[in-house]
């Protein structure tokens, strides 16, 4: 392969040990560490997951009290969405990955990297250290005015959740910044518009969405803040609608930023595991970008019925159904790149199957919630938490999944178990489907999220009893996750290339060395590694 | 996949649209799955050495499903909008009903009241956490359940006293959040029957207990119950009955907050156990509120009024039930 | 094919592009910082007008203070006239022309600050306002987070100006100050549109 010599910075000499961690600036530790933290909040908020299920298993339960059950849904919620999903896929994936597969050493601001990993971290310890100490918001995740003032939230806790969640949106702000000067200024020589792996066309333009919406987000909750503690009245003095449109227009653009770095993940499997090219490339890369800016013109759907004026409310009707139609290329771009390929059922690419088919039945219902009269309906009730799971986790966590099977040999240089990686999916697969498709069928017979118990006979019993198994069978799957994990130790050595990949991060030994690239490679196609890989064929 | 069974027009206009559109999306579901499943299983790596024809792109097929999806999605706006003006709450499109508006809003509220002519209107205030009716004329207050007169005009004129709840009755048309300061509003016409909903924007610890009741009686029935409701208004309450107060208590808000040892309550957010509430000195640590049953009763009518601040909310609880509950509660020990 | 740079032209190669992803960086953070104000003028303006709609009186600037914040946007054009004054002179390398704009800029700041503390303290205690009105709300946290940008600003402007006494910037090392600049800039451009926003509508 052509390549570029150029000095391995003095930096190559890392220190190691707990210092080493603690103190380094490299790309790949910090995307290792925040993985670390993100996973660590993904088992915390998933048990708060299950006790959610175990409390709502049979209608009139006491298992938790309903002051305990709002906050754990609360933590449930906020711990899955900012410490969870956001950090694992931008900080974790996005930071070990980004580079390697632009080709460069690091990222543009290492330090400043460091930075925001630590006070993101911070901000979730805080969050969590509170939680566990007892000082705990119930307002749930979208806190909504009045509810969430010092009037009817007087806890301490609801002032943590708000300092948490301000400082974990600083680390991603800065963290965005880095990610769009890395990827504008320090791309390898050849590596052209065209050529930019979608991972990273997804990242840039999550980076993007992040570094415009956390902003108002943390104006809102630095309002909020001074409301509960310095008796501003920005949500008294105007009706609560300020903050719903200020909170969504963060947090619906959030969704984006959880699902358009995995939709990059998944760009990046199929067509290794069909041994095709990603069909459409540039389609699918500008319905990346078109789905990026339309994110920015939905919010208001989330408030079709807190009272909107009705020419608003079909503006936004129709700006959110428009989504449907980039979404809908990708799907397609997916399914053809598939088609008449050589298609290997490893594990990466079973929990990428996974991901294309259950997040189309969260599109699906999407559009189908987005109706405004259809929305009046839904609004709120266990339909709309079976879509969201059904984005978020068949979509995300399916996605994620398939990013760790694929990539972890590459960050530890050792195998998984496919039995173990195969046993896996199949039983996320079922355990997840049990979980939320009865939520949608719950939500139509009238029951609201939220709610810390119902009553019996009201038809939703078998509905809930089918949830709570399969969130256990959920359970059970990640323990043989665990299982695989810790068999690593003993796996064998994944080797420069275990995948015939694409990119460039399959040229460098697994795991990388600090400096990453010995020569800068010079790139010719999008397909750089398969370029290497052609070459050393005898012909 | 079914929605519950519309008894009034709008809801029905909205299970419509629903079912059309669900079936679109199974349509489509299927097509996706379909070719997913075939690809899977027709084109799996049968030689480890097998390279496939290294196709990057279709300009036609991007064009197909990038315009079909496009057409289809114009053509389920179309049917949302047309729903939406038919939607009778809604009025015309030419004077959209400002469904929602800032109390006071004079001009918004005659808009409101041109919309629709109605045969009763009834004023609905939710607050943690219960829904409270007043009937016209103002003596007849409920909150157990909203019975109406079947087959008329119903108009509700709701309000919050406190946070944001939500008017869900899924068999009745469309929800509407109900917002402190402001109005929201709700036109229905039933047939005879019960139907059940409940606070669908979550409130606070008792959320869950904020169920709304509409039983819909033939006028005639309806005119007697009536009646009944304002005479009960003002006569004078019987004496308490410890047994009906202990019925209250666990079937309403109360259990989500108190603790009562070896019942329903298991509440944790006020800080006494009432198990033993007839032995204690003072009601809710106030000092000076000596623990009997003329100031059990101030404090169940009106806790802010003896202690300011307290997480004890008004539940604008009936003079009988005020009884009841007394009793009810001087027989912990 | 592997073609090899001398180490100089590597470094040096580095060195700009360093410098450019830090500008980079800066303009990106800025465009963070610019939705953070847009959320609060949003607020300010939405508060305004619901006053308007219950019938409420809003705040009018007394022709005092309206004379006092004019006096203070001057103040901080002409610090941002200072700023690119600054930058020209060490293009030109000469150093201590840089140094005397860099204290000219910070005093220009510290006065603003010195203004903005004069009138807070006639709306407090002349007029009665605090965090616990609408008007207070908005009008002391839009202008106190402003407040709180031109402190930095200082703050930064004054370490900018020590580094520039041990002769660190000169005509092809400058970016540091140029950074500086865009912050400044930034501040002094998100002010007029306070100062037209609050005052002038």
């Amino acid at each position: 392969m052509a390549s570029i010599s150029i000095p391995v910075p003095w930096r190559a000499r890392a220190k190691s040990g707990l210092l080493g961690w603690l103190a380094t600036v490299d790309h790949k530790k910090i995307g290792l560490m925040y993985m670390v933290m993100a996973f660590s909040f993904f088992i915390g908020s998933g048990i708060l997951g299950l006790l959610i299920r175990v409390q709502l298993a049979a209608p009139n339960q006491t298992f938790l009290d309903p002051q305990t059950y709002n906050q754990v849904f609360t933590m449930h919620g906020t711990g899955m969405i900012f410490l969870f999903t956001i950090p694992m896929v931008v900080g974790g994936f996005g930071n070990y990955f980004l580079p390697l597969m632009i080709g460069a050493r690091d990222v543009a601001f290492p330090r400043l990297n460091a930075f925001s990993f630590w006070i993101t971290l911070g901000g979730g310890l805080v969050m969590a250290m509170a939680f566990v100490l007892g000082a705990r918001s119930d307002a749930s995740w979208i806190a909504y005015v009045p509810y969430s003032n010092k009037q009817y939230s007087p806890t301490l806790g609801m002032d943590i959740w708000l300092i948490g969640l301000i400082l974990t949106g600083v680390g991603s702000t800065l963290g965005a910044v880095n990610f769009l000067v890395t990827v504008y200024t320090m791309r390898a020589p050849g590596m052209t518009t065209w050529r930019i792996p979608m991972f990273v066309w997804a990242m840039v333009t999550t980076a993007a969405m992040v570094l415009l919406a956390t902003p108002v987000l943390t104006a809102a909750l630095l309002m909020l803040v001074a409301d509960r503690n310095f008796s501003t009245q920005f949500f008294t003095a105007n009706n609560a609608r300020l903050w719903q449109h200020m909170f969504w227009f963060y947090s619906h653009p959030a969704v984006y930023i959880m699902i358009l770095p995995v939709m990059g993940i998944v760009s990046e499997i199929l067509p290794v595991f069909s041994r095709k090219p990603l069909f459409g490339a540039k389609a699918v890369v500008i319905s990346t970008i078109l789905i990026g800016i339309l994110g920015f013109t939905t919010w208001v759907h989330h408030m079709f019925v807190s009272g909107v004026d009705p020419v608003i409310e079909r503006f936004f009707m129709f700006t959110t159904m428009v989504i449907a139609v980039p979404t809908g290329v990708k799907v397609f771009n997916w399914l053809a790149t598939m088609w008449g390929g050589s298609i290997d059922l490893k594990t990466p690419m079973l929990m990428a199957i996974g991901f294309l088919a259950m997040f189309v039945i969260g599109g699906l219902s999407g559009v189908i919630q987005a109706l405004v009269p259809v929305n009046q309906y839904v609004h709120n009730s266990y339909w709309v938490v079976a879509h969201f799971h059904y984005v978020l986790f068949g979509g995300a966590v399916f996605g994620i999944f398939a990013g760790l099977y694929y990539w972890v040999p590459k960050m530890l240089g050792r195998m998984f178990d496919e039995r173990l990686g195969k046993l896996h999916f199949v039983l996320m697969f079922i355990g997840f489907n049990l979980t939320f498709f009865p939520m949608h069928i719950l939500g139509l017979m009238g029951m609201p999220r939220r709610i810390a118990t119902y009553m019996a006979g009201r038809g939703w019993e078998t509905g809930n009893l089918i949830a709570t198994i399969g969130a256990f069978i959920i359970a059970l799957s990640l323990l043989v996750f665990f299982v695989n994990v810790i068999k690593l130790r003993h796996a064998p050595k994944a080797g420069n290339d275990p995948w015939e990949g694409n990119t460039l991060e399959w040229t460098i030994p697994s795991p990388p060395p600090e400096y990453n690239f010995r020569h800068i490679p010079v790139v010719e196609s999008d397909r750089p590694a398969y370029d290497e890989r052609m070459r050393a064929l005898p012909h | 996949m079914s929605m519950l069974p519309p008894v009034t027009e709008d809801a029905r206009l909205i299970k419509a649209l629903y079912d059309l559109v669900f079936w679109l999306a199974v349509g489509v579901f299927v097509l996706v799955e379909g070719l997913l499943i075939y690809s899977v299983i027709r084109f799996r790596r049968r030689r480890a050495d097998e390279l496939p024809l290294q196709v990057h792109g279709n300009r036609t097929l991007e064009l197909i499903w990038t315009i079909v999806p496009s057409v289809l999605i114009a053509i389920v706006f179309g049917l949302a909008v047309d729903t939406m003006t038919r939607m009778t709450a809604r009025g015309t499109l030419a004077n959209p009903v400002a469904h929602v508006h800032a109390i006071g809003d004079q001009q918004a509220r005659r808009r409101v009241e041109a919309a629709q002519p109605v045969d009763m209107v009834i004023e609905v205030i939710g607050r943690q956490w219960v829904w409270q009716y007043r009937y016209p004329g103002g003596d007849v207050i409920t909150t157990e359940e909203l019975v109406v007169p079947a087959n008329k005009n119903i108009r509700l004129d709701m309000t919050a006293a406190d946070v944001i709840h939500a008017w869900w009755m899924p068999q009745l048309g469309p929800m509407i959040y109900v917002n402190p300061g402001e109005m929201s509003y709700v036109w229905f016409n039933v047939p005879p029957g019960e139907y059940v909903g409940q606070c669908n924007v979550y409130c606070g610890v008792a959320h869950a207990n904020m169920i709304a009741r509409v039983r819909a009686l033939p006028q005639a029935e309806f005119d007697e119950w009536f009646a009944q409701q304002s005479a009960a208004a003002s006569v004078a309450v019987e004496p308490g009955d410890p047994e009906r107060g202990r019925n209250y208590f666990m079937n309403s808000a109360c259990v989500a907050c108190h603790y009562i040892e070896g019942t329903k309550a298991q509440g944790k957010v006020a800080p006494r156990d009432l198990t033993r509430f007839a032995t204690y000195p003072t009601i809710a640590q106030v000092d000076g509120l000596e623990n009997n049953a003329e100031n059990l009763r101030r404090w169940l009518k009106d806790p802010q009024s003896l202690k300011p601040g307290t997480a004890m909310p008004n539940l604008n609880l009936k003079a009988q039930d005020v009884e009841d509950l007394v009793a009810y509660l001087l027989t912990l020990r | 094919m592997s073609s090899t740079a001398s180490v100089s032209q590597v470094v040096s190669a580095e060195v700009a592009h360093a410098n450019q992803n830090r500008k980079l960086g800066m303009w990106l953070f800025l465009s963070s910082e610019l939705l953070i104000f847009a959320g609060l003028i949003g607020a300010f303006v939405l508060t305004r007008r619901s006053v308007f709609l219950r019938g409420e009186e809003w705040w009018h600037a007394t022709p005092f203070s309206t004379a006092l914040v004019s006096l203070n946007t001057f103040l901080l054009l002409a610090s941002s006239l200072m700023v690119v004054l600054g930058i020209e002179s060490i293009r030109r390398n000469e150093n201590r022309k840089l140094q005397r704009y860099l204290a000219l800029t910070a005093l220009l700041g510290s006065l603003f600050l010195a203004g903005q503390a004069v009138e807070y303290s006639i709306l407090i205690f002349e007029e009665g306002h605090s965090f616990a009105d609408p008007f207070g709300s908005a009008f002391f946290t839009l202008t106190g987070l402003h407040g709180l940008h031109v402190l930095v600003g200082v703050i930064w402007c004054l370490t900018t100006l020590l580094v520039a006494r041990r002769g660190k910037f000169h005509a092809h090392n400058y970016t540091t100050v140029e950074i500086f600049g865009l912050y400044w800039h930034f501040v002094d451009l998100i002010w007029v549109i306070i100062f037209t926003v609050v005052y002038l509508t």
